[in-house]
């Protein structure tokens, strides 16, 4: 066991000299403890009102006040209190009213009672331990995530703005949120802001992407299974909604889920409990739905993709991420603070944008966003071989950068040829998808690839 | 010392001291003043017909005594406790036991002062 920083008070209440001393005793063998011993249960009681005791052990049979009754008195006073029940044996009634009311253990005084005592102690400051660095690494990813932190969310362009004020709104507040962006926008990181924001910022944060999961696989993720529920299952596991119990559940890509699971979903928000698979029993559930995609839900009720049913019941705040490439300096704010912790965490020289860099940046459009502005960077910090990063060293994922296409001296047409073939690779050659995005005509795609052919 | 027909446990009462040979001393000395008062307000409560009293003081007896490893003993005071918490409680067994019970205290205070070398 760690040594701890400041002594533990540890109270003994035992009417029993013989064995008031050997308890006392026991207990200041170890001098990290300090230990107060009392006769009756009013004396104890009168010093818990200036004194806070980490623990307390009490015989069960005092002169004044008998062991449940103390017990029941130390709870109301000091709920923080740890409490060690010492006693002869006891009914097994009684033992089990001791554990209801919440004490930590309950031992019997037998000749190992220092040994099982010392134990019990060590038990108890090793849970207080862990709590502590919960408590602390909660505070922790909770500044990591506050909005009014610089490292949550890197810029300052009036679209972030936006954001972070809508997050403020949903941490306030228990509204439903969607949140929608393009892929690599940090739908994540807002659903986290939400989280560490709001009341529930101490208990869990359990996000699930939908898209990730083979759909025969989902139901069981979300709502747990028992052993022998279907094959492969060979032990009972717990789902992501008991798992967020108290907390948020964050779905990412909900639009990707199955139809079949939007109902049981639904189900789950309405009746607000879950029913693992293979079992009959009810599970209430207390858990905080944040949703994301990168797709128009609305659109994909009308075709038949989502429950109108269950986007009205998810439906709520819409907190919708600009595309990086809508965010000007952000850019480059962003792309500098990737390299600082990229050469940090590698024990590197901080380097820097040259000019040509930053421009090469800026006119890049960013399909995959800051996802792929993260990449970009840490590769070019690698690849550059002085403190300057140079335009050579940004490797952008497509040569079709915004500054490159218009480099060229072409006619419109042309470059309406060169964005036509652009969308077709990028779109596996679906000409009806190319023209659905593009807002042309089938018709006018083939004629375009025509006389592009005939020009060759 | 031999451990032979002994009425209490050796290497129970080693464990008391957990090494510690003033401290062993010191409750060995306060196991018996307190068994001799103990026993003085049991006599009285049996005498004045406070069975609850008795129950209770042989109820605390017990927890030393089980350290001590003094088993015939223990049974002893277990049976008095049982005795005293009827509702209603027959003088004429409880005194027969309650005078087995000071021999065995008696035999046990006689070993360990002779034993530890401690003044009754």
């Amino acid at each position: 066991m760690s040594r701890v920083s400041h002594p533990i008070l540890i109270h003994v209440i035992e009417d029993n000299e013989w064995y008031n001393r050997l308890l006392v005793h026991s207990i200041e063998s170890n001098p990290d403890y300090q230990v107060k011993s009392f006769f009756a249960a009013k004396e104890f009681l009168s010093a818990l009102k200036t004194q806070t005791p980490d623990i307390v052990t009490i015989d069960f049979q005092l002169p004044d006040m008998n062991g449940l009754e103390l017990l029941k008195e130390i709870k109301a006073i000091k709920p923080e209190t740890e409490i060690i029940i010492i006693s002869e044996q006891q009914d097994i009634q009684t033992v089990v009213e001791f554990f209801r009311l919440g004490v930590y253990d309950y031992l019997v005084k037998e000749k190992d009672i220092r040994n099982k005592l010392l134990n019990t102690i060590g038990h108890i400051l090793k849970k207080r331990s862990l709590e502590q660095q919960v408590q602390s690494l909660t505070r922790e990813v909770s500044k990591k995530y506050n909005t009014r932190s610089e490292d949550a969310m890197i810029g300052k362009s009036p679209a972030l703005q936006r954001v972070r004020e809508l997050i403020d709104k949903a941490s306030g507040t228990t509204i439903n949120v969607i949140i929608t962006g393009e892929t690599g926008t940090g739908k994540e990181v807002v659903a986290k802001s939400i989280h560490y924001g709001s009341q529930r910022a101490t208990k869990p944060f359990v996000a699930v992407n939908v898209a990730a999961i083979p759909s025969e696989l989902i139901e069981s993720e979300l709502f747990g299974h028992e052993k022998g529920a279907f094959t492969g299952a060979t032990t009972r596991r717990i789902g992501r909604f008991e798992e967020a119990n108290g907390g948020t559940l964050f779905l990412d890509e909900i639009g990707e889920m199955d139809i079949a699971v939007q109902a049981k979903l639904l189900r789950a928000l309405q009746e607000k409990e879950i029913t693992r698979i293979g079992d009959n029993k009810k599970i209430k559930i207390d858990c905080r739905i944040l949703v994301a995609t990168h797709r128009n839900l609305q659109q994909e009720i009308t075709q038949g993709r989502f429950r109108e049913d269950l986007y009205y019941r998810l439906v709520g705040l819409p907190i919708e991420l600009p595309p990086l490439r809508d965010r000007g300096k952000d850019i480059l704010l962003l792309a500098n603070k990737f390299i600082a912790t990229f050469c940090q965490e590698n024990g590197l020289k901080t380097k820097q944008l040259s000019q040509e860099a930053e421009k090469k940046l800026t006119a890049y459009s960013f399909p995959g966003n800051i996802r792929e502005l993260k990449s970009i960077v840490e590769l070019a910090t690698v690849l550059s071989n002085t403190e300057q990063i140079s335009a050579d060293d940004i490797k952008l994922s497509t040569t079709d950068t915004l500054a490159e296409i218009i480099g060229d001296e072409i006619t419109l047409r042309e470059y309406s040829i060169r964005i036509v073939k652009n969308y077709l690779q990028r779109y596996n050659n679906d000409v009806k998808q190319v023209a659905e995005k593009l807002d042309i005509g089938v018709a006018t795609i083939y004629r375009m690839l025509k006389e592009a052919d005939d020009s060759n | 010392m031999s451990n032979v027909l002994k009425s209490y446990d050796p290497v129970a009462v080693q464990l008391i001291g957990d090494g510690d040979k003033a401290f062993l001393r010191e409750m060995l000395e306060l196991f018996i003043r307190n068994t001799n008062t103990s026993l003085q307000g049991l006599t009285t409560a049996v005498e004045k017909r406070n069975f609850s009293l008795a129950a209770s003081l042989s109820h605390k007896m017990r927890g030393p005594v089980n350290h001590l490893g003094a088993e015939k003993l223990s049974a002893s005071l277990k049976r008095l406790e049982d005795l005293c918490v009827q509702p209603t409680v027959n003088p004429n067994d409880v005194v027969p036991l309650l005078q087995q019970t000071q021999q065995q205290c008696d035999q046990l205070i006689h070993e360990l002062s002779s034993d530890w070398n401690i003044a009754k």
